[in-house]
């Protein structure tokens, strides 16, 4: 849930909580959109397509001439400029000390105006990916957001200081992994927008790709949207927001494969577009009602893969058909440019190609470098984008070819936030075009191309008027939509109505009801019933003939205690996070007459996971578990539970006692050997607390049940940059099987 | 030019004096490519002559068949008894019985390219961490005596008739497969890896096997898991032996434990080196290590990274195929192309050293190269590589001293391939590139193949066999218009 600083950061676990208020600043829905002409406050620019309608750019540089800066900063992601700021997303420092960072650079200097660093927990993503997604801006309030690797969304004022922040990570399980591909958000009106594959409770406890806005003065969660089907991979698609036929639509490839069009204030989709069996990482253009879509991999049929394909985007429903349609070039990556009567797309090989807009024809190709992953931009009649083998390009491009303007070899990489040095310093993200000047990142610095002025420039290159709705309400939304809450609390919710074409109506008188949870609502107020128990269900609220719903899980304040024996078999405590997919990964049984927990055994990609159980808000408290593994093909179970984001795993193959809070970041891991039998069942336990000065001490122990309690830790780390608060939870991974039983969680004394 | 050609001339009567002595080396044989590489050696060289230099696969122009592949086909072709196999994924879905993502062998007529056959796995259910999706099967295959051995995406080594059922026979001791049809494939045993050595296959299980006496050999591609931190099976080996007429296992090794740096996609090689038939093995820890063939009992280790190199910055894993050649042993080190660019290593190693020849074994040592997963040609004094930043290079096989690169201005995948004076070479782009064999650079064509070429030229009887992504091409000049040039 919300973490607000200025409020109780770390709310006393068993103490009742107060009533917080809900209630949004301002009104939601579209308002007024206005982007100065000069800023670029999103990865793909003003109007998320690349383009900058700025003249006068320079034609050609070199690291002696016309690089007006170089910031030692490297990246993954395009720089966004508002006003003489130009922000970075980007890793800081390494091994222990290594965070998620956000930068504010004067755009004159390259001087470090602040920097705001966070921790990367609970996640699969490795240190050389941190800091894959771009910020933010907000043109309206100068805010900057940011959604980090480990699917944490930051929220930062202009001056860079904390407004709130959300952990999508264990609130939704996010499935942040290896590839580390982490969409970049977009505002739109009162929303900031993220996506993650995610899967938490309820009828949301399948995986999916699921587009996730939040309310950008609070954080609180306004909807999630499903559009779609199972993903096959994570996925990074840039998402591109324009009306047709009236209706605003959010425009996005998901890791299902498919290109999809929601209403971008409410969720609810229009249309979807299944192109390909793997996930889609392009952004799309959209010229009329004209949609450019792209990928890089296997096609529905036939043995060719990547495609480009125009598909008309002013239809609803499942769409299956195409304006025309080019195979056999991947087009994994990068992202299309509109030109008038041509697109431009780059496939993963680098080479730049020339398509008509209305017929698809091949007009020309343009080799760049060897292989490509950032998308390119446009203005002043140029293309500048870089290779990842380390080039930056401008090129002109023609009716019937490219001119190549400029190819710089950047320097060879010494310094490299990515997988890699030794070579020409590698260019994964975008540029961005700002007041005269072309800002780019790559894995080693950030540079700044142009003249020492900074040109003026007065006016909009966005100035869209305020959205208002009309006619009957088609939808309701119930806000904040997700909630985790506690025994006694008293939440305030509000209906709002929206009209056909997602636009926002009024705030509604709606009829609440609750479905599966005890307690009681009265005019969107509600108040969870006394019992400390766990529990799970809907608030709805019914206007009309429209219903619609928020989803609220209560959590058990501690101290408890939780044996399953009063559990039905194959059932999972209610709204425990990834705990009970369609899979059932995690399901009470019966084992020697006693219930346990039971990983169920799978090999499928759920045979690993992480499963949370409580509020992210705790901090200060200690967790116990008696755990067993079995063992087959020279393979034994890791299992483990989760403190305030640090996870005490025992490893059975490797016959290892661990502390991680974040894996793949070795150095901040602690390992002890512990020597484990298969089928034995094991007691281990996590105190984890806050220090002074931000750091926090975790300290594990474990030992065979029913002997007495080591009176050492086995463990006892203290982490300089700590995690402050986070929920409980498990991991588990575990092929042939796991079991847990005898939870106990206790608020440290 | 006189001269480089008398000398390449006597280079080539000395190598040929010197193979004499040798139980393996490269060759034409009887016209077969029957393993990757040719022959154990694994040297990506053949005596063959007469092979194409220009072709169009718009026109048709010198190409004799096409066969149509899955979308993706990291395999290269073989070619034994008058058939071509290949692996690939279902993409072309041939039985709709056998719908979905797969892992495809295929087997066609090398005269016609009509299909004959093909094995089909569905993938692992892990997906990816074990078993990447699309990637079908990966392995090179081995064929000797109508016995063609394999490794599915599923980690299981096959041994499979080449004729399928179309002999009307089922070859056992496996005899209850499922799908007898004629266009099926008719097993002989199979070692799944996974259930009998506990492998945890990072991404694909993709070895090409290599076979010496009763023995047929595999890397078994244990690595790490998704984390990419744990190797969940650090008791597994990297490298077994098997015997091949009983399918049963003889001799594992597993000197890596759970220093996997990622996963271990080499394939083995085995030549006679100082009087010894080793079995050669490019390992997970960037180790390549060698073993005396029979009985497993290892000679000498090899670090191919500098001490300081750091994972996965500077330090690399090994994807190349080992090259024997004489006593040596040439291999490059690099990494996965999912990891991009970056420096690279490429060794000349003494094999006749024993214990860590790290130092002792070090011949010479190439550092321009970048990360590379080609495997290197080793002809008349000259050693080809190229490395996945585009880059081929024609090195001095005495001092490593380089005597040219040519920028193919695309990644390489694949390996260079020498015949009949020539160098051939495909890249990402598509392109084939054919240069001189020799000690100057020329380039001699550039013909592209319409999508990524991942493969390497397999040469048999006068006509290359390259795929490209998704389709098998058999290149050749028409023999009647040979005969009229002649």
């Amino acid at each position: 849930m919300l973490k607000r600083p200025g409020l109780v950061i770390a709310l006393c676990v068993g103490l009742s909580v107060p009533v917080l208020p809900q209630t949004p600043t301002t009104a939601p829905g579209a308002g007024a959109r206005r982007v100065a002409l000069g800023d670029w406050p999103e990865a793909r620019g003003p109007n998320r397509d690349g383009i900058s309608t700025e003249t006068a750019l320079p034609d050609s540089w070199n690291m002696k001439s016309g690089l007006l800066w170089r910031a030692p900063f490297g990246g993954r992601s395009a720089p966004i400029v508002m006003g003489n700021r130009v922000y970075v997303q980007n890793p800081s420092g390494s091994g222990p000390a290594l965070q998620e960072r956000v930068m504010a650079l004067d755009a004159d200097s390259g001087k470090v105006i602040w920097e705001y660093k966070f921790n990367i927990f609970q996640s699969d993503v490795p240190p050389h990916r941190v800091g894959w997604a771009s910020p933010a801006a907000d043109p309206e309030t100068g805010n900057v957001y940011a959604l980090g690797v480990g699917a944490s969304v930051i929220a930062l004022s202009a001056e860079g200081k904390l407004l709130w922040q959300r952990s999508v990570g264990e609130e939704f399980a996010a499935f942040t992994t290896h590839g580390g591909r982490t969409m970049s958000p977009i505002i739109d009106g009162e929303l900031v927008i993220v996506s993650a594959a995610v899967s938490s409770w309820g009828t949301q406890a399948n995986r999916a790709h699921r587009i996730i806005a939040l309310d950008k003065r609070t954080g609180e969660i306004v909807y999630v949207a499903n559009p779609g089907g199972r993903p096959h991979d994570t996925a990074y698609a840039a998402p591109t927001i324009t009306t047709i036929s009236g209706v605003r639509l959010l425009i996005v490839g998901l890791g299902d494969g498919a290109i999809h069009a929601i209403k971008a204030q409410t969720g609810e989709k229009v249309w979807s577009f299944v192109a390909t069996k793997r996930g889609i990482n392009t952004g799309v253009v959209v010229s009329g009602s004209t949609v450019i879509i792209s990928h890089g991999d296997e096609n529905l049929s036939g043995n060719e893969m990547g495609m480009i394909a125009a598909i008309d985007g002013s239809q609803t429903g499942d769409i299956k058909t195409t304006k025309w349609s080019h195979y056999g070039e991947q087009f994994g990556f990068s992202s299309p440019l509109l030109d008038g009567p041509r697109v431009y797309q780059i496939e993963n090989g680098s080479r730049l190609k020339a398509y008509d807009v209305e017929t698809g024809k091949e007009l020309w190709t343009q080799p760049l470098g060897t292989s490509q992953k950032a998308p390119p931009v446009m203005a002043d009649g140029k293309i500048f984008v870089g290779t990842e083998n380390g080039k930056f390009m401008i090129v002109r491009p023609h009716a019937d070819r490219a001119e190549i303007l400029s190819d710089v070899e950047l320097p060879i990489s010494k310094n490299s936030i990515g997988g890699s040095e030794g070579t020409a310093e590698q260019v994964f993200g975008g540029a961005a075009i700002s007041r005269g000047r072309v800002f780019f990142v790559s894995s080693d610095a950030v540079y700044a191309i142009g003249p020492k002025q900074r040109k003026t420039l007065t006016g909009w290159a966005i100035n869209e008027p305020a959205v208002t709705g009309e006619g009957a309400p088609a939808y309701v939304q119930v806000s904040p939509t997700e909630l985790v809450l506690t025994p006694g609390q008293t939440v305030k919710l509000s209906a709002r109505s929206f009209d056909s074409r997602g636009r926002f109506l009024r705030e509604e008188q709606a009829v609440w009801s609750l479905d599966g949870l005890k307690g009681t609502v009265t005019d969107g107020a509600f108040s969870v019933g006394p019992e400390r128990i766990e529990q799970a269900g809907l608030i709805k609220a019914t206007v009309g003939v429209l219903t619609g719903e928020a989803r609220a899980r209560v959590a058990r304040p501690l101290p408890w205690e939780e044996t399953f024996e009063s559990m039905a078999d194959k059932s999972v405590p209610p709204g425990w996070v990834n705990a009970g997919g369609p899979l059932g990964p995690l399901a009470v049984t019966t084992m020697d007459g006693q219930k346990v927990l039971q990983k169920t055994p799978t090999n499928t990609l759920f045979k690993r996971g992480r499963v949370f159980i409580g509020p992210v808000e705790w901090s200060n408290y200690t967790m116990q578990a008696d755990v067993s593994a079995p063992t087959r093909r020279r393979m034994m179970a890791d299992v483990g539970i989760t403190v305030q984001r640090y996870s005490l795993v025992l490893y059975g193959t490797t016959q290892k006692l661990k502390l991680e809070p974040w894996e793949p970041e070795t150095q901040r891991s602690v390992t002890v050997p512990f020597a484990w039998k298969a089928d034995a069942w094991y007691t281990i336990k996590l105190r984890v607390e806050n220090l002074p000065n931000g750091a926090v001490r975790a300290r594990g122990k474990a030992w065979p049940k029913g002997e007495p309690e080591p009176a050492t830790w086995q463990i006892d780390k203290t982490d300089p940059i700590g995690n402050r608060n986070g929920a409980p939870g498990f991991f588990i991974d575990a092929e042939f099987g796991a079991n847990i039983d005898n939870v106990k969680l206790t608020a440290n004394e | 030019m006189t001269n480089t050609r008398s000398w390449i001339f006597l280079m080539a009567l000395a190598l040929a004096a010197a193979d004499a002595a040798r139980v393996i080396a490269s060759g034409p044989g009887n016209g077969d490519w029957p393993m990757w590489g040719g022959t154990p050696d694994r040297n990506m060289v053949s005596n063959m002559k007469g092979l194409a230099t220009d072709w169009d696969v718009k026109t048709k122009k010198n190409i004799r068949w096409v066969a149509d592949l899955g979308s993706q086909s990291y395999g290269n072709a073989v070619v034994a008894g008058g058939m071509v196999f290949v692996g690939t994924n279902n993409e072309k879905l041939r039985d709709p019985k056998q719908p979905g993502d797969r892992g495809v062998l295929m087997a066609f007529s090398e005269a016609t390219g009509e299909f004959l056959w093909q094995h089909t796995h569905v993938k692992l259910e892990a997906g990816r961490a074990n078993d990447w999706p699309y990637q079908g099967v990966a392995s090179s295959p081995a064929v000797e005596s109508n016995k063609l051995y394999y490794v599915s995406n599923r980690g299981v080594l096959f041994c499979v008739d080449t004729e399928g059922f179309r002999d009307k026979e089922n070859d056992g001791p496996v005899t209850d497969e499922k799908l007898v049809g004629m266009n099926d494939a008719d097993v002989i045993w199979s070692f799944d890896m996974m259930e009998e050595v506990g492998t945890y296959p990072h991404n694909l299980a993709n070895s090409s096997p290599v076979l010496f006496g009763d023995l047929v050999f595999v890397s078994t591609s244990n690595g790490q898991d998704e984390s990419h931190v744990n190797v969940p099976s650090p008791r597994a080996p990297s490298i077994i032996a098997v015997n091949k007429t009983t399918g049963k296992l003889v001799w594992e090794d597993n000197s890596v434990e759970d220093r996997i740096l990622h996963g271990q996609w080499s394939p083995p090689a085995v030549g006679t080196i100082g009087g010894v038939v080793q079995l050669v093995s490019a390992q997970g820890d960037g180790w390549a290590r060698g073993y005396e063939a029979q009985t497993g009992k290892k000679l000498w280790e090899f670090d191919t990274n500098p001490k300081d190199a750091v994972w996965p910055k500077t330090r690399n894993e090994l994807i190349s195929t080992p090259v024997i050649v004489g006593d040596r042993v040439y291999l490059a080190n690099g990494q996965d192309p999912e990891h991009g660019e970056g420096v690279g290593n490429f060794y000349a190693i003494d094999a006749t050293k024993r214990g860590d020849i790290t130092q002792t074994g070090r011949l010479w040592h190439f550092t321009k190269i970048r990360r590379s997963i080609s495997t290197a040609a080793v002809a008349d004094g000259l050693v080809y590589i190229s490395d996945f930043s585009g880059f081929l290079y024609c090195l001095d096989a005495e001092t490593g001293k380089d005597l040219w690169v040519h920028d193919l201005f695309a990644a390489v995948w694949g390996s260079p391939f020498v015949a009949d004076g020539k160098v051939y070479i495909g890249d990402e782009d598509g392109d084939v590139t054919v240069l001189a064999h020799g000690r100057e650079k020329k380039v001699l064509a550039e013909m592209n193949m319409g999508s990524s070429v991942y493969a390497t030229v397999t040469p048999a009887h006068g006509t290359i066999f390259l795929n490209n992504r998704n389709q098998l091409f058999a290149i050749a000049a028409p023999k009647k218009l040979a005969g009229l040039a002649r």
